[in-house]
């Protein structure tokens, strides 16, 4: 115990003495980043001394090369572990600045809903030191952007939040500030409910940016912000396709997954009308989600597969960011379709489904069909999910060609019929149809 | 008189016998009242029987669309959480009409869908659809990204 408390002590006085370095007496940023309020009452970004805007990805396990090259220059993290993940063999920061993208590092604010308790001063002390060591740590890295202070951390319930998270949000501003003056506060929140913008002009005035993650209402979530009462600079956080809760479901509640075309169009058309409505306001934006992420489906949010080939979302970002496309473009779905879609069927009845896809570039297409059920690890707030069992022996024939013919498995319950057509060239594009099997 | 007591009855039992005569069309309208035809609307939505969400949608415009256009003219802002209700038939076609458009967009039927989503973003403006989760939305916001996602996938191969 007295070793404990020793070692405590020993901890408690090295982080004041690095707490109290004074940055500005730090010689050599390796960024300079601010935000500037215009004359006219607009907002620019500038890096370096020059305009910057953000087009970025949220970071997942995508080719980050790939954003690069298909013109995004930024990307966003949720947690500072992930700053050290290797990427192509090097640190994701490292090999971010390699690339010339710049990062968001975000630092994970707790959340109430997994436990944490703002009145527990243990807990909070611990989150406030934790912060002081990453701010330490990267302060200095070329490709720091900013830094993201907590992402949807406020709750998702009217009236969840409790005010003290915004006055613990402004405290943990404040040590950035202390220890980096040249790196801007960005706080991400879900949404732009007038409740969570009044809260945060009430009790988190060293914001400088405000994120807002927004999926059905990304289109329009500068107008938003100003009729809550934000006419602030912000970035668009997390963006792209209607959101599991946002469009129709089965009867069985079975959220109903876009075609992969309207997500490209969905995703393309949320970036460009929040850039060119918001001119001076949106300083940028960050799509969801670099990488593969199962969330109600396999392939709801994510633009990669697990395997690696790009989604076509990734094609439509590209010619948002770039205004071309990309040489080699993902595979076309043109149609799916199954008699059991969207419909109660008996067990081992025999069906078929049938996939119409193109290649732009003539590529000759692999299909891969998977029956699964439909996801019992449903969660909020995009927390960790796990893929739901796949049935393999459902399928009867035709694996690898355009049309399966397979048995509606015997034990009841929702399920869905995945394709996924390859191109072999690092693309491929992928679709589902739920049914449900009765008793 | 006499007319009148004809008119009288026609109107206490016109929606009765609307209600129990089976559809040409094979589909249930219900009681035919507009929360009755948007609800079936969003269902047959979910169930992806796409045509015949669009039949319940225009069966709703068919029937209350001029009552919608009065409540619309007779506002100037979007009604307020304690009196939306009063605007029921300019809520429910208004909603009618983004469920058009989103039923006629699975059907690839974009050009009509673009169309029945502008009926709610320019004229029906002030409509608003209630969400089980405990809020209404605005299907006139809705619309307009949906808009402007359609005319780009016209003119973008995605």
């Amino acid at each position: 115990m007295r070793r404990i408390t020793i070692g405590f002590g020993i901890a408690l006085l090295l982080a004041s003495c690095v707490a109290n370095i004074p940055d500005d007496q730090d010689p050599a940023p390796g960024s300079r980043v601010q935000v500037v309020k215009q004359s006219d009452g607009t907002f620019t970004l500038l890096r370096n001394g020059e305009p910057y805007r953000v087009k970025g990805a949220g970071m997942g396990d995508g080719d980050l090369r790939l954003l690069a090259e298909s013109g995004g220059n930024s990307i966003r993290t949720w947690g500072i572990q992930q700053l050290e993940e290797l990427v192509d063999g090097k640190p994701l920061l490292d090999r971010a600045h390699e690339l010339g993208i710049s990062v968001t590092a975000g630092f994970w604010v707790q959340h109430v809903r997994h436990g944490f308790d703002y009145s527990n001063s243990t807990s909070i002390n611990k989150q406030r030191d934790r912060l002081r060591s990453a701010v330490l740590k990267y302060r200095h890295h070329p490709a720091l952007l900013a830094w993201g202070l907590g992402n949807e951390m406020e709750g998702f319930e009217p009236g969840e939040t409790d005010v003290r998270i915004w006055q613990e949000l402004n405290h943990l501003a404040g040590i950035i500030k202390e220890l980096d003056r040249h790196h801007p506060v960005v706080t991400v929140i879900a949404g732009a409910k007038p409740s969570k913008i009044a809260g945060i002009l009430e009790h988190y005035p060293k914001l400088d940016i405000l994120g807002v993650n927004s999926y059905s209402g990304a289109p329009v979530v500068g107008q938003s912000l100003v009729r809550s009462g934000w006419d602030g600079p912000y970035f668009l956080t997390e963006f792209g396709v209607a959101g599991t809760w946002e469009v129709a479901a089965t009867p069985w509640d079975a959220p109903i997954e876009p075609d992969p075309s309207t997500k490209a169009a969905e995703t393309y058309t949320a970036y460009k009308m929040d850039r060119d409505n918001n001119v001076g306001r949106s300083l940028g934006s960050y799509v969801f989600v670099w990488g593969h992420k199962q969330e109600a489906t396999a392939t709801w949010f994510g633009m990669f597969l697990p395997s690696g080939e790009k989604l076509p979302r990734v094609d439509a970002m590209a010619y948002a960011w770039s205004g071309k496309w990309p040489d080699n473009r993902a595979p076309k779905l043109q149609s799916l379709e199954t008699p059991v879609a969207f419909k109660k069927v008996k067990p081992g009845i025999r069906s078929f489904a049938e996939v119409d896809c193109i290649d732009r570039e003539g590529d000759e297409l692999r299909y891969v069909w998977d029956i699964r059920a439909e996801s019992s690890d449903r969660k909020t707030g995009g927390d960790a999910e796990a893929a739901p069992p796949s049935f393999p022996d459902a399928i009867e024939a035709g694996q690898g060609t355009p049309r399966l013919e397979f048995m509606t498995p015997n034990l009841p319950g929702a399920y869905r019929v995945f394709v996924t057509a390859y191109d072999g060239q690092g693309g491929a594009v992928a679709h589902n149809l739920p049914f449900y099997v009765e008793q | 008189m006499r007319k009148t007591v004809a008119l009288l009855a026609l109107l206490i039992f016109a929606p009765l016998s609307l209600a129990e005569e089976p559809t040409e069309d094979g589909l249930d309208y219900g009681d035919y009242t507009s929360v009755a035809l948007q609800v079936k609307s969003w269902d047959a939505l979910g169930e992806g029987k796409y045509e015949d969400a669009v039949k319940y949608t225009e069966k709703c415009a068919e029937l209350y669309e001029e009552k919608a256009r009065e409540m619309q003219a007779s506002l100037s802002a979007k009604p307020s959480s304690d009196v939306v209700h009063d605007y029921w038939a300019l809520n429910d076609v208004g909603t009618c009409y983004f469920i058009r458009g989103e039923a006629l967009t699975k059907l690839r039927k974009t050009a009509e869908a673009v169309a029945a989503y502008k009926v709610v973003r320019d004229e029906l403006y002030y409509s608003q659809a209630w969400d089980p989760k405990g809020w209404f939305w605005a299907p006139a916001d809705a619309a307009y990204p949906k808009i402007e996602m359609l005319e780009a996938k016209m003119k973008n191969d995605f």
